[in-house]
């Protein structure tokens, strides 16, 4: 696959798409809180990719790799657009790109059950927001991107135990924001 | 419970998948955040909406088709132009050529070049950063292109000032705040 991208293959590329878009989507989402900014970071991410694959060194971290070129990308924009960017909790948009009332009506659950997943996700999306921006990326590379501490230490340009610490204190705002929910079943 | 940065860094490690040795205090650090990363990734995954990959791809397939024709047009504009530079070099220097007043080689190449790609290209560039130039104004403003134009009519005037300081305005004055990432 990567070496088929590498080759210029259009075939390569959807392959890429399909196995690393969903993560990279959710990535792209949750950074920027838009689903339009996810699928425009996410079709600016293959054209660097075509730039960019032929000094790539195959030591099977593919992955994290597009994550870090990913984390660039999020980084630029943000820089650009700071005023435009709206955390995910801002957005009258859920996590699957339905309004609440939508996405309530739209499932065979007891209404009540989805409010509750909705305020749930609300209640996430707005602890997302409250963090610093560095806590944040670290906590979503680790997540969607599946980087190792060490790869995120590298990105930010920060020791292993910097960053370790502040996803720690990150995760801690992240679960009180999901028990919140929780407890008001 | 206080953690040390050496805590911290070892218990990095050791989620690493490095072999290192780890006190009670801090193997319980690391599995704290080992669960706290599950547990929140459950509520952090996002469902693609459906069709967006696929959008994804045909954009990045028609860009890619785009910019692979205008380079060859590139390609084509430069050869055509190296064969009439050739041709005119071979008019003037051959044996035979007509007498008179004729522009030298070189003049003619730099004015044939400048009228085939350079004039293209900077017309180009300049549309490109025009068009930058407004996206990047109208995410910072959220402004729409007619109040961006009352604005601009109204700098131009000077004398008359409409709208005193709008948010706009202000946000503008105040700058892009620069990330410490």
């Amino acid at each position: 696959m990567i070496a088929g991208a590498r080759a210029g293959a259009e075939g390569a590329y959807q392959e890429l798409l399909a196995a690393y878009g969903p993560r990279l989507y959710g990535y792209f989402f949750r950074a920027t809180g838009s689903h339009h900014d996810a699928e425009d970071l996410l079709g600016e991410l293959l054209l660097r990719l075509v730039r960019h694959l032929p000094a790539y060194e195959d030591r099977g971290r593919f992955g994290p790799w597009l994550f870090s070129i990913a984390a660039n990308l999020v980084r630029d924009r943000i820089r650009r657009s700071k005023a435009a960017v709206t955390p995910a909790s801002l957005e009258a948009e859920s996590g699957d790109g339905a309004s609440l009332a939508e996405a309530v009506a739209g499932h065979d659950e007891p209404v009540e059950a989805g409010l509750l997943r909705e305020q749930m996700r609300a209640n996430l999306a707005a602890a997302l927001e409250s963090l610093e921006e560095r806590s944040r990326q670290m906590v979503l590379l680790r997540h969607f991107g599946q980087l190792s501490y060490r790869e995120i230490a590298e990105i930010f340009n920060c020791p292993i135990g910097t960053v370790l610490a502040r996803v720690h204190r990150a995760l801690k705002v992240l679960r009180a924001a999901l028990e919140d929910g929780d407890e008001s079943k | 419970m206080n953690q040390s940065e050496r805590d911290y860094e070892l218990a990095g490690r050791w989620l690493d998948g490095e072999d290192v040795e780890l006190s009670g205090a801090q193997r319980a650090l690391a599995e704290e955040v080992a669960a706290g990363v599950e547990r929140v990734g459950e509520g952090l995954d996002v469902e693609v909406p459906s069709g967006a990959l696929h959008r994804v791809h045909v954009r990045f397939v028609r860009s890619r088709r785009r910019r692979a024709s205008s380079s060859w047009a590139r390609r084509a504009a430069a050869v055509a132009a190296a064969v009439v530079i050739g041709a005119g070099v071979l008019i003037f220097t051959l044996p035979g050529r007509p007498v008179g007043e004729a522009p030298s080689p070189s003049a003619f190449a730099e004015s044939f070049l400048q009228e085939t790609l350079e004039d293209v290209d900077v017309r180009a560039d300049l549309l490109s950063e025009e068009l930058a130039d407004y996206r990047v104004e109208l995410s910072l403003h959220q402004a729409w292109p007619l109040e961006m134009c009352f604005q601009e009519l109204e700098e131009e005037m000077g004398q008359f000032d409409l709208g005193g300081s709008g948010p706009e305005r202000d946000r503008a004055e105040e700058g892009q705040e620069e990330l410490p990432w």
